[in-house]
């Protein structure tokens, strides 16, 4: 048998650049002497999977393309910092998963309250209600797993295994060093893991069930 | 999950996801193969990370209108509001300057500053004096104990001064030249 080791390859920047041929190292420096034009280039080029990004962590659209809007404000704000030796992607990122986990964590913050003043309000399932569980689909039961894990290995699970950067890419988004994403990585991966089984063992259906076609590894690639 | 430790188990956590480092890969493959509890595993991992790459891939590009123009109209509005934050500072300062300014004249009211040595200066401002009242000519300063004095420079370390006179309290209509009392 052959190792099942068909992961897509990385693309980070996959959208297709709206200015081909110039690099995003020249827009910066266009955008530093204040061509705005360049910087709408810059947003142009990365919008649609900086959305996306954040869209995996807050789940909303409107507030994920304004998450976003403020990144690309930010970015703006702060481009004399940039190093010009650095990749411009994992900066920008950087700066909206920074932006995306504060905003989750004042959501928190707040949720905490609401949750004392919203006590009994939802009260006991009805038995004779279908359990919502079996409607809803992968998508749905992938993020209510993810959103029990710990914000420190949710976040690489979702930028490695649903966003696809690579463990360099993520080391400069969280500003972490590669051994410390790869270690946090892997024990993403094994907590996923250990709740997802939970959760399927727990449902009345399975939707999914890991493993099923899953091939072993022999070394024979 | 009994019998792995948690090196094997991150190590094949890594290789579900195509991202040990290769030379590390051998020793795990075999492990999996030889080891039922690490196969076990194996198979779990990777059918976790089919299901994240499944629900990556599902979701569709993202949509709507672009987030240029909304950027674009906030970035102008921030570089019009700049210089105005900053210079609400100058008049501000301004004031305190000239505020510092007054209070300091005020103190050295009737004395001017040939007058004063820098022993003066030092009685004046280690607060064994407090300045009462001034006229252009004679202002008047009550020393520790109360009694008071008129001139233009005052004692330094009990000596005074021949152009300081005492009062006794009371305003002197006339200031003679002398020692004090």
């Amino acid at each position: 048998m052959a190792l099942s080791m068909t992961r897509k390859q990385v693309q980070t920047n996959d959208p297709a650049p709206p200015v081909a041929g110039i690099s995003d190292a020249r827009l910066v420096e266009l955008a530093r002497r204040g061509d705005s034009e360049a910087f709408g280039d810059l947003v142009l080029r990365y919008e649609r999977r900086l959305i996306r990004v954040i869209l995996r962590f807050v789940h909303d659209q409107e507030m994920a393309r304004d998450l976003a809007q403020e990144t690309f404000l930010r970015t703006y704000e702060r481009l004399d910092q940039f190093d010009p030796s650095r990749r411009f992607g994992p900066w920008l990122f950087r700066i909206g998963v920074n932006l995306t986990l504060d905003h989750l964590r004042r959501r928190k913050r707040r949720g905490r309250w609401a949750l004392f003043s919203d006590v009994g309000r939802e009260g006991a399932p009805d038995p004779q209600v279908p359990d919502p569980r079996r409607s809803i689909d992968l998508g749905q039961e992938v993020r209510a797993v993810l959103d029990e894990m710990p914000e420190t290995y949710r976040s690489v699970l979702v930028l490695r295994d649903l966003e696809n950067f690579s463990t360099s890419e993520i080391a400069a988004i969280l500003d972490r060093k590669e051994a410390t994403i790869r270690w946090r990585l892997a024990e993403a991966r094994n907590r996923f893991e250990a709740l997802w089984r939970r959760r399927q063992n727990g449902a009345t259906t399975s939707l999914i069930a890991p493993g099923a076609d899953v091939e072993t590894p022999t070394g024979d690639e | 999950m009994n019998g792995l430790s948690e090196l094997v188990k991150n190590q094949i956590a890594l290789l579900a996801g195509d991202d040990l480092e290769n030379e590390q890969t051998a020793d795990v493959r075999r492990s999996i193969e030889s080891c039922p509890h690490c196969r076990q595993h194996w198979v779990r991992l990777r059918g976790c990370v089919d299901v994240l790459d499944r629900v990556g891939r599902s979701e569709g590009p993202v949509s709507g209108e672009s987030l240029w123009p909304a950027v674009e109209s906030r970035l102008q509005r921030t570089v019009s509001v700049r210089p105005g934050k900053f210079n609400g500072w100058v008049p501000a300062l301004s004031m305190a300057a000239a505020c510092i300014a007054l209070l300091a004249a005020g103190q050295l009211d009737g004395v001017s500053p040939q007058e004063m040595s820098a022993a003066d200066q030092a009685v004046l401002f280690s607060g064994n004096l407090t300045h009462v009242r001034s006229t252009p000519a004679t202002p008047i300063w009550r020393g520790v104990k109360g009694e008071t004095f008129r001139g233009s420079v005052f004692s330094v370390g009990g000596f005074p001064y021949d152009h300081l006179s005492p009062t006794d309290g009371e305003p002197v209509s006339k200031q003679p030249a002398g020692r004090r009392e």
